[in-house]
């Protein structure tokens, strides 16, 4: 009876002894608190004064290239547009240069043309009356002489058809009429 | 048996009891414990990806801010699953 | 005993027996602090491989460090705190790798267990975080720090009374104990997920017709492999933020 009242107690102790020695599986234990806290604590320390440096350094190196070539390629940019800008100020004036050259070409070409023109009508016209002078007066010589020619034969034929002489002065007046009438005629 | 016997039987198969009820409302309350947060990260997602698409050159601090939303929104799922693990196992 | 799946108990998931130093002592040496130590070990190694390197043109182990420095850089510190935080990069940085590594051991073959499912790692690392960022505070603004972060400026004399003990709570107590909280949940749920399907998989590797299931809870595995790569890292990214922006709320006074 009593031993077997003792050999429960004992029973229902070890229970109770092995629950509470059970781990909580959340509770940190010590063990992996000291290591967790001494590895990190190395490598922070580590970190800062052995391992980051050269890295960050490169990084900052790196990121002060970039700004510098960055600024540099601006400076370029800028040169090129302000380069840009004298190319395109030399290029208008040598634009301009060469449009007043071509006017002045051109309005001194078309004076000389003028003038050429001018003589050239000048030329045409004094040869023109020239030779309508030169017509004129051979038409009138051709007139007179037409004129003369046919009263002598008129006067001529007349005489050979009446056989006496016929007054001149009369016959001339007459051939002259009918010359004058059929040069109008032409 | 004896009779201290019997209250000893008694008090063990009543702890035993205890624990698979402790283990039947760790689980409710772990499934309480998801409804809260698994809404507040639906709305906080939904309205950080409508922030950036609105405004996608903001992206970057949204994204930011919407894990750091996350992140507080979460610990409330978290506690309730270290309850559940403390309920079932301790 | 859920279908003759058989559940290892938890213990045997987290708990790992020392390597030396006897059971229980202050410096037992387990599978957690070699995690820890494989963590500081590579973590020297990458860097100091990629700072041997010269040239401007990063290559190689130089390349993955400097994106992972310019990552915090940029993307942490200038996005919570501003240019006044870079100098606290070597301690941010060291927090990233720290954690990442320690985490993607829960995917790397023959390990298999985030050294951040025990709460060690995260409570140490949110302790030290605590520390910093209150050593930060009383060095920028002198005591007159618990005063600044306990009243915001702006509120009414009269609500006072309600607000100073919920900011002392929020930033003396729930910081560091949420900051741990979550890195260690997220590992340790994302551990059992992983072995949960690894028993499932075991359990249905059998010449019965459950191993038609098989091929699902594989991929299932696959899948959640993968999502817990993100969820390492992202754990690391989401630890380092806050530690980021709770030190540089301690910088200047809220305004």
């Amino acid at each position: 009876m009593l031993a077997s009242i003792l050999a429960t107690a004992e029973a229902v102790s070890t229970e109770i002894t092995q629950v509470a020695e059970t781990k909580n599986p959340i509770l940190p234990t010590v063990n992996e608190m000291f290591w967790a806290a001494v590895f990190f604590l190395l490598l922070w320390a580590l970190m800062k004064f052995v391992l980051l440096p050269p890295i960050t350094k490169v990084m900052n190196a790196r990121d002060e290239k970039v700004r510098s070539d960055l600024q540099a390629a601006e400076a370029a940019e800028s040169a090129r547009v302000s380069k840009l800008a004298e190319y395109e100020a030399g290029l208008a004036g040598a634009r301009a240069e060469a449009g007043a050259l071509l006017e002045a070409a051109r309005s001194e070409g078309d004076a000389e043309r003028r003038t050429k023109i001018a003589a050239a009508e000048a030329d045409a016209a004094s040869f023109k009356a020239e030779a309508s002078t030169a017509v004129a007066d051979a038409k009138a010589r051709a007139r007179t002489e037409l004129t003369a020619s046919i009263t002598d034969i008129a006067v001529g034929a007349a005489e050979a058809v009446v056989q006496k002489p016929i007054d001149r002065a009369a016959q001339t007046a007459l051939v002259e009429d009918y010359v004058n009438r059929s040069g109008s005629q032409n | 048996m004896s009779m201290l016997a019997q209250i000893a039987y008694d008090a063990t198969s009543k702890a035993e009891a205890q624990a698979i009820t402790a283990s039947g409302y760790a689980g409710l309350a772990y499934g309480l414990a998801t409804l809260g947060p698994g809404i507040g990260i639906g709305y906080l997602v939904g309205q950080s990806v409508q922030a950036m698409a609105r405004q996608p050159e903001a992206a970057g601090m949204v994204r930011t801010t919407m894990f750091l939303g996350i992140a507080f929104t979460e610990a409330l799922a978290l506690i309730g699953f270290v309850v559940f693990i403390l309920l079932k196992f301790v | 005993m859920i279908f003759g799946l058989e559940f290892p108990p938890i213990e045997n998931l987290v708990e790992w027996p020392n390597v030396f130093g006897p059971e229980g002592s202050w410096y037992g040496f387990n599978k957690i602090a070699l995690i820890n130590f494989v963590a500081l070990a590579a973590t020297t190694v990458l860097f100091l491989v990629a700072g041997r390197s010269k040239g401007l043109v990063p290559k190689g182990a130089r390349n993955l460090v400097e994106s992972g420095v310019a990552f915090i850089r940029d993307g942490i510190i200038m996005e919570t705190v501003g240019k006044d935080g870079i100098r606290y990069l070597p301690y941010l940085v060291s927090l990233f790798f720290f954690i990442f590594i320690t985490n993607i051991f829960e995917v790397i073959p023959f390990f298999h267990m985030p050294g951040n499912a025990r709460m060690a790692g995260p409570a140490v690392l949110a302790l030290i975080t605590w520390v910093y960022f209150i050593a930060v505070g009383l060095k920028h603004q002198g005591l007159k720090y618990f005063w600044n972060s306990v009243a915001p400026p702006g509120v009414p004399k009269a609500l006072l009374p309600l607000v100073i003990p919920i900011e002392l709570l929020s930033t003396f107590i729930v910081r560091p104990f949420s900051l741990a909280v979550r890195l260690f949940a997220n590992m340790l749920a994302g551990h059992i997920l992983l072995v949960t399907f690894s028993v499932l998989c075991i359990t249905l590797f059998s010449a019965t017709l459950l191993a038609l299931v098989l091929p699902f809870s594989f991929a299932m595995l696959v899948g959640l492999t993968g999502f817990e790569i993100m969820v390492a890292f992202l754990q690391a990214y989401i630890f380092t933020i806050l530690a980021a922006v709770y030190i540089g709320s301690s910088m200047h006074a809220e305004h």
